[in-house]
């Protein structure tokens, strides 16, 4: 049973390659805004029960409802993106239907406080690598990873704060690879005054094909494990 | 520097070229600094460093100087780095010479060049320096020789992006790469020891630099002996992905000759010819040419190699059932093809050389030196030019285009500081560390505020 909702799940991901949101994923993102529309509350616990619909109780995302798990992303990137999406940076293009979803949400969040109210709470979940989904040439993502991303993913892809470079290793890698694609095809991170998202935007050109580009991502959950 | 001089000796300064007339002896002793005489000293100076212990970094941006250490009963003038300090002599002058000194424990370079001509490098020894011993880059004619290097994470000697140099009778030992031939050409090596390191002698391009190529390089009667020194380059750096074992690295390097070398106890091969895939799938420069093309392999002594090879070079010789590593093996690829020569074929232990033609040139007794007789002539630099030559000469030592030399691909930095040129430049008065896996860039505080300025905005106008 276990295995069939992995294939169901993989095969949801795999057929929706666009990015326009399904009926069940609008669903849960409407129904989430309404309850933070609704509860008005300061509380991280509290909040994060709109979030957990889709992200997962414990933050352990959903690949079928497109939500990518949070137990892996760091504290301080998670607010960073909840405030890119409060602010528009990020969610805006017309071709990020989940951008679009996930800005909804982020907006209706009273306010800073809230923000890292919420943040403050799934930080305390326990990281859980997300179950790998791609295959790829692990070696040759490798080169490429240490050559062009390392220098600022570091070297285990454990992130670098320093630098505003989240952590990859244990984040899921369909969704790492939709990102790079936005990056790459200028749906994340083509404003200049989303400083760090057009960083990525401009690196997002420099592998040569989507063949590396998974490669690199297999290189990146295979850190994980 | 108003001198009152004797009519005699005007006449004299006719004849003579000129900084001969003016040079000085500069003595320095034990206590005093090396860097506060070559403030005082003009072209033509020597600056004679007497025993002691010395405990800077030194930088010589005039022409015409010369640091000679004064040797006494053994006792040796010796630069301290303590781990700290990153570089014991910086030249960015013409004409400079350095020689008889010991180099220890410096964290990035004995002795390197940035863009000086005319260089002469020689009677050093240089002992646990970091990530470079010996490192002229972007240098037009020179010479590295009798110098004794150990314990270099990179490599001992590395010519950069030079023309003509001559690098013989060096002894380079427990290094991860003994002499490296970078984007250069016209280079003779000749009569050096390299043993106990990864690799011995390489001789490649590095893409992704200003300079493209490789080319005209001879390799003649060097000692190429037991180098199976596990690879203790910085991880994840292009040096670290050498494989150990290796005499000799021919790596998309063009015109090559290799002749009179005693090659031998090398584990993994004696000699590798290979295109840029050997050590990355990063060839993507589009001036560099990834193949090696023209090899020629004259007679060599080669014995006892391919005892214990890497992993990779057993599976290609299991396909003709063997377990050992050749003599020589040229990598599947164009490293094979007929534009490459070999004679006495027969001698060696091969992979990949069926297709070799037989050599033309027999010996290299027409070559005697790369050398340019009278000297690289002196170039007159424009603003835009220096900009350049800062770039090159400096930056692009450590910062390749598209991948990882020893600091962040170009690229990465053009991401960062896009729009910033400023940044740049308040960044490498003082740097700080960054990144846990890269070594702290050294300073540039000795560059003016409007040079780094100037060179940042030329980084973030880099486009391969």
């Amino acid at each position: 049973m276990k295995r069939l909702v992995l294939l169901l799940s993989v095969f949801l991901v795999a057929c929706s390659n666009d990015n326009t949101p399904d009926v069940s994923s609008d669903k849960a993102a409407a129904e989430a805004v309404q309850a933070l529309q609704q509860s008005g509350s300061v509380d991280g616990k509290a909040l994060y029960a709109a979030c957990a619909a889709c992200h997962g109780a414990q933050g352990e995302g959903n690949p079928g409802l497109h939500a990518p798990s949070l137990a892996n992303q760091q504290d301080w990137y998670l607010e960073r993106q909840l405030l890119g999406f409060r602010s528009g940076v990020r969610g805006s293009h017309p071709e990020d239907g989940y951008g679009a979803q996930m800005q909804a949400i982020a907006k209706t969040l009273a306010d800073d406080a809230a923000v890292k109210a919420v943040v403050a709470y799934i930080a305390d979940f326990k990281a859980k690598p997300a179950a790998k989904t791609l295959e790829g040439n692990i070696k040759r993502g490798a080169d490429y990873y240490s050559n062009l991303c390392g220098s600022c993913h570091g070297p285990a892809a454990e992130g670098n704060e320093k630098l505003q470079s989240p952590a990859l290793a244990g984040v899921d890698d369909w969704y790492l690879l939709k990102q790079f694609n936005h990056f790459r095809d200028g749906i994340r991170g083509a404003d200049q005054t989303d400083r760090y998202g057009y960083q990525m935007g401009m690196m997002g050109k420099t592998l040569p094909n989507a063949e590396i580009a998974n490669d690199v991502i297999a290189y990146i959950q295979s850190l994980a494990d | 520097m108003k001198k009152i001089i004797p009519q005699g000796l005007l006449w004299l300064s006719l004849i003579l070229p000129a900084p001969s007339l003016m040079a000085a002896d500069i003595l320095v002793k034990d206590g005093e600094s090396i860097q506060g005489a070559v403030n005082k000293a003009s072209t033509g100076d020597v600056i004679l460093v007497h025993p002691g212990t010395y405990k800077e970094s030194v930088y010589v941006d005039k022409d015409g100087i010369t640091i000679r250490g004064v040797v006494i009963d053994g006792e040796w003038p010796v630069m301290e780095g303590e781990g700290v300090r990153n570089d014991a002599i910086l030249y960015s002058g013409n004409d400079f010479t350095v020689e008889w000194l010991t180099i220890t424990h410096y964290k990035g370079n004995a002795i390197m060049g940035q863009a000086g001509n005319n260089f002469v490098i020689r009677y050093n020894r240089v002992i646990d320096t970091g990530v470079y011993g010996i490192f002229p880059q972007f240098g037009k004619n020179g010479l590295i020789e009798y110098n004794v290097l150990s314990g270099i994470e990179d490599a001992a000697i590395y010519v950069g992006m030079c023309d003509n140099v001559d690098v013989r009778h060096n002894e380079v030992f427990d290094n991860v790469a003994g002499i490296e031939i970078e984007n250069t050409r016209h280079a003779l090596v000749e009569n050096n020891y390299a043993h106990d390191n990864t690799a011995g002698l390489l001789v490649f391009i590095t893409p992704g630099l200003p300079i493209k190529t490789t080319y005209d390089v001879v390799l003649r009667n060097n000692f190429v002996v037991n180098n199976n020194t596990a690879n203790f380059g910085a991880p994840g750096s292009i040096v670290s992905k050498v494989p150990a074992g290796i005499g000799i690295v021919v790596m998309a390097a063009d015109d090559v000759i290799v002749e009179g070398n005693i090659i031998s106890g090398n584990k993994t091969a004696g000699m590798v010819v290979t295109d840029l895939a050997f050590i990355t799938d990063i060839s993507s420069d589009p001036d560099s040419e990834p193949n090696p093309d023209r090899m020629v392999f004259l007679d060599n002594l080669m014995f006892d190699n391919g005892a214990d090879p890497v992993a990779d070079v057993k599976a290609l010789m299991l396909t003709q059932f063997s377990r050992s590593g050749p003599d020589i093996l040229a990598n599947l690829g164009s490293a094979q093809e007929p534009d490459n020569c070999i004679i006495n074929r027969e001698r060696y232990t091969s992979f990949g050389i069926k297709k070799w033609s037989e050599c033309e040139r027999k010996d290299t007794k027409d070559i005697v030196s790369m050398l340019i007789p009278g000297g690289a002539p002196s170039e007159v630099v424009t603003t835009e030019g220096r900009t350049k030559l800062l770039y090159q000469g400096i930056c692009a030592g450590c910062h390749a285009y598209n991948l990882r030399m020893i600091g962040p691909p170009t690229l990465t930095v053009q991401a960062l500081y896009l729009n910033d040129p400023q940044g740049i430049a308040d960044y490498i008065a003082a740097p700080h560390k960054v990144r846990t896996d890269y070594p702290t860039m050294p300073p540039q505080g000795h560059l003016s505020p409007e040079l780094r300025r100037d060179v940042a905005e030329y980084m973030l106008s880099v486009t391969k």
